[in-house]
């Protein structure tokens, strides 16, 4: 009897072993097809020099099957996804490009594509560095902590992505997704959308006390800002541009109130609108607040000085500032230079050394000396003032 | 035999060069009094004009008739009023091509048979003022080229009889009313330019208006009152003042207004102190040449004056400190332009030369490059500020040697766009913004219905040592062009130009 039971043992024993050690053996298989699968991944990098890009970058490098049985060729689509409020296995929002090289056509979503030359069993045995893609140019739907879904897939050659989604799945034949957290220092998209009546009302206060930075608040300067905020409603559907046009109303005699008053925090202001406008409402806002500089055809002191300290909070670019700076200082008929000759128009600042102060007032120079042969002669006037200015500096700071 | 002719048509000065028998550049003086250098001064009367000094003499007493500085107007839509004595806006008076024109015809005088010349302009002349220059021409009854001054200076330079260039040079042109700088490689008589800048409202004129100043700051200070600052005496005696202080560390000169004659003292450092805001500009300048050449002041091997201006020590002491280096000495440097502008001619009209000119131009060599950025204008996505605006695209880089022909691809910006706006835009500095460029010329392209966005449009710019731009915008679909050219021919025709214009030269 115990012979039988140890004989039963054994056979059940020998069953035990022969299934784990095909359990075994199917994981193996599986382990060798997964290696062998499309595979993504995706590293903050500066590229290197003979890519031709400076700047920080999310290089994408793949590996694995890219091959596609049906044709020769194959697409190879990259989409990004801001997967922050959705499950991993799902696609949360697009992402969108600031470049039009990195975006679907005919759309602002963030798109990548390129056909490549395969056969069915096309794979790439080590990662390839495939595509970098500046860090800049990705717009999030929202601002802060972000966690950025990055799919690739290998499809059929007339596979078409709109939006981020596909037009049939069926074509995809290899797909793979990595995960990389990332933090937007810039509104978000959405985030632009939800604040979008917030941050008018805002620029308006910005316009307003901009406006009432040389100590007085003119009929001009107010019909530029009214004439802005008329913009805003040009394209709504009546009721609600009446709507709007009503709220601007009030809103502009109440801020104007405010600003005569000097109840108008300006760090609190400033502070609100950097926290909830997006780049190009930044722009916007400059953009008025320059127009209303220049409205009463002078530039006064006090509004360079108003407008550089905001320029300089938003973030903006401050090359592109000085270009528009530059578009209204050419065309106003007075600059205010009353004190002294005005670094403050230049953008100088106390923290340049001497040698860098000579170094921006000679490029000042050659900006305006290019200015002296324009056809307006209110230009080239404008022009040689201008020069003028640089060269009194220049002699101050003994270049 | 065609007689071979440079011009130096100054703002305060003007002369005349041909070639000699054997090739060499020589001045051709005013029969009348000897002198080599002209006024491009006019005094315009009721049926007669005269040019040069006599003219000055007569805005003694009839100032308002006496026209100066044409060529400092030349981009202007101003016109010379007799009534008012000044140029104007408007139309009632004499345009600047019309006054430089007589100082043409005056030149053209001093010898026979001058009917094709060479006339130098300030480098940095946009195409208005080289085109009012050619109508001056016209006027004057010549067929014109032109050259830019510093360029045919550093030609005189290369070309000099017992010195010797060589290397990267720069050419220092301060004269009475223009200023350009010019960066040049010389290897034996070869030149080849690689950059110019300048400012065409700085020169000698500049330094006279500062010592009027000075005069009548004086004057007041012991007489109570103001002088007349516009009088054309005082003017002529601050610029006597000036000359002498290039030699002299003060001058004393009796001056006469309204309280009496009074004598005034200038010093040298005087004079200096006020032009001190010129001077940095020249630095700026010098500093601008430099960079744009990518040089350090010890790879340049030689400075080269021209100009009357360069006459100043506080000049040449600026470039000597600057450059760490003396200028070169040792020609005259009022008529290094016309001299050259002589050699240029002569190279432009190899077949009217005789066998030792020929031989004497043989070895010269020019190799000019284009002085401003050329560019078209384009719709463009502003990504950094999330717009589009239309912006300038730049096409011919400054600086490029010419000849040159550079190509660039663009798109239809919508579909169904049915045409599309061909202009070429012209600019000192690197311009993206369009209001800070010069539409030169524009067209506009018909481009038929059913257009599709993305649509290629390739335009090229071609330019030639002639200074003519071809400029083609080609619509590849349709296979459809338009083309623009850029000549420097003048732009008006002669009944246009001789409007006014009812007298002849006395």
């Amino acid at each position: 009897m115990e012979g039988w039971i140890i004989w039963i043992l054994i056979v059940i024993g020998f069953a035990v072993f022969r299934h784990i050690s095909q359990e075994n053996q199917t994981k193996e298989v599986i382990e060798t097809l997964t290696s062998n699968q499309l595979t993504i991944k995706v590293k903050e990098e500066i590229p290197p020099k003979d890519v031709g890009i400076k700047v920080k970058c999310f290089g994408i490098k793949i590996k694995g099957w890219i091959g596609n049985p049906t044709e020769d060729q194959s697409k190879i689509i990259l989409t990004i996804y801001d997967n922050t409020d959705s499950p991993d296995d799902d696609f949360g929002m697009p992402v969108l490009s600031a470049h039009p090289a990195f975006c679907e056509k005919n759309s602002r979503v963030f798109g990548v594509d390129v056909i490549w030359k395969t056969t069915a069993d096309t794979y790439l045995t080590d990662f390839f560095n495939w595509i970098y893609i500046p860090k800049d140019i990705i717009l999030s739907p929202k601002k802060g902590k972000r966690k950025l879904k990055f799919h690739l897939t290998v499809c059929e050659t007339d596979t078409e992505v709109k939006h981020s989604s596909y037009d049939d799945v069926s074509k995809i034949k290899h797909h793979a997704s990595t995960f990389v957290n990332f933090n937007f220092q810039e509104v978000g998209y959405m985030d632009e959308l939800i604040n979008k009546d917030k941050v008018e009302d805002l620029t308006i206060q910005l316009g307003m006390s901009m406006a009432a930075a040389d100590g007085s608040l003119d009929q001009k300067e107010l019909n530029i800002i009214k004439k802005w905020a008329q913009s805003l409603t040009d394209e709504l559907e009546k009721d609600k541009a009446d709507e709007k046009k009503k709220h601007f109303s009030s809103f502009i005699k109440k801020t104007y109130s405010a600003v005569k008053d000097k109840k108008v925090s300006l760090s609190n202001l400033v502070k609100d609108f950097n926290n909830k406008a997006g780049k190009g409402q930044k722009y916007l806002a400059i953009q008025l607040m320059l127009d209303i500089a220049g409205a009463d055809g002078k530039l006064s002191k006090e509004e360079i000085v108003f407008i550089n300290k905001i320029a300089k909070t938003t973030g903006i670019d401050l090359d592109t500032f000085k270009e528009m700076k530059n578009k209204v200082i050419a065309n106003v008929d007075k600059i205010d230079m009353s004190e002294s000759p005005s670094e403050e128009t230049f953008g100088i600042t106390k923290d340049m050394d001497e040698k860098e102060k000579c170094k921006l007032l000679r490029k000042e120079f050659t900006k305006w000396n290019n200015q002296t042969t324009n056809k307006d002669p209110k230009r080239r006037k404008r022009a040689k003032e201008m020069i003028k200015i640089v060269a009194e500096l220049r002699k101050k700071y003994d270049c | 035999m065609k007689k071979v002719i440079g011009i130096d048509l100054g703002t305060t000065y003007s002369a005349i060069a041909t070639l000699d028998d054997i090739g060499n550049p020589e001045i051709i003086p005013n029969p009348e009094n000897n002198n080599k250098i002209t006024r491009s001064a006019i005094y315009i009367g009721k049926d007669n004009a005269i040019v040069g000094d006599k003219a000055l003499d007569a805005s003694v007493t009839e100032p308002k008739k006496v026209a100066k500085h044409a060529k400092i107007k030349m981009e202007d839509e101003v016109v010379f009023s007799t009534k008012d004595g000044k140029w104007i806006d408007g139309k009632k008076g004499y345009t600047p091509s019309q006054v430089s024109s007589l100082v043409l015809k005056k030149l053209k005088d001093y010898t026979s048979g001058v009917k094709k010349v060479v006339i130098t302009v300030p480098a940095l002349f946009a195409e208005a003022s080289r085109s009012a220059t050619l109508d001056a021409a016209k006027l004057a009854g010549l067929e014109a080229e032109l050259i830019n001054e510093p360029t045919a200076a550093v030609l005189h330079y290369a070309n000099l009889p017992g010195v010797k260039l060589s290397g990267r040079v720069l050419v220092f042109d301060l004269g009475g009313g223009t200023f350009d700088i010019t960066i040049a490689k010389i290897k034996d008589k070869k030149v080849d330019v690689i950059t110019s800048v300048g400012d065409k409202h700085l020169g000698g004129e500049d330094f006279d208006k500062e010592i009027i100043k000075i005069i009548d700051k004086k004057y007041k200070k012991a007489k109570g009152k103001s002088l007349n600052i516009n009088d054309a005496k005082l003017a002529m005696t601050a610029e006597k003042i000036k000359k002498i202080l290039s030699s002299k560390d003060k001058v004393a000169e009796i001056v006469d207004g309204p309280k009496g004659p009074h004598k005034i003292e200038i010093k040298r450092e005087e004079f200096e102190e006020s032009i001190d805001t010129y001077i940095e500009k020249i630095k700026m300048l010098m500093e601008e040449a430099l960079e744009r050449a990518d040089c350090k002041p010890s790879n340049i091997s030689q400075s080269l004056l021209v100009g009357g201006s360069t006459r100043i020590p506080l000049v040449t002491n600026i470039i000597t400190k600057i450059m760490k280096k003396a200028p070169v000495k040792g020609v005259n440097v009022d008529e290094a332009v016309a001299l050259g502008a002589a050699i240029y001619a002569g190279l432009q009209s190899k077949t009217d030369l005789n066998s030792a000119q020929k031989k004497a131009m043989s070895k010269v060599e020019l190799n000019d490059v284009c002085n401003f950025y050329m560019g078209t204008l384009v719709v463009v996505a502003d990504h950094e500020r999330k717009m589009h605006a239309t912006a300038n695209r730049i096409i011919i880089p400054r600086d490029t040697p010419l000849p040159c022909a550079e190509t660039a691809d663009f798109a239809l910006l919508y579909d169904g766009q049915e045409t599309l706006k061909c202009s070429v835009t012209q600019s000192e500095g690197e311009e993206k913004e369009l209001d800070f460029v010069e539409i030169v010329a524009e067209k506009e392209m018909k481009l038929g219905k059913d257009r599709s966005e993305g649509e290629p449009i390739k335009v090229t710019y071609s330019y030639d040592t002639n200074g003519k731009m071809h400029c083609i915008f080609e619509d590849i679909k349709k296979k459809t062009k338009v083309e623009l050219d850029l000549k420097p021919e003048g732009s008006k025709t002669i009944k246009e130009l001789k409007e006014n214009l009812d007298f002849e030269i006395e």
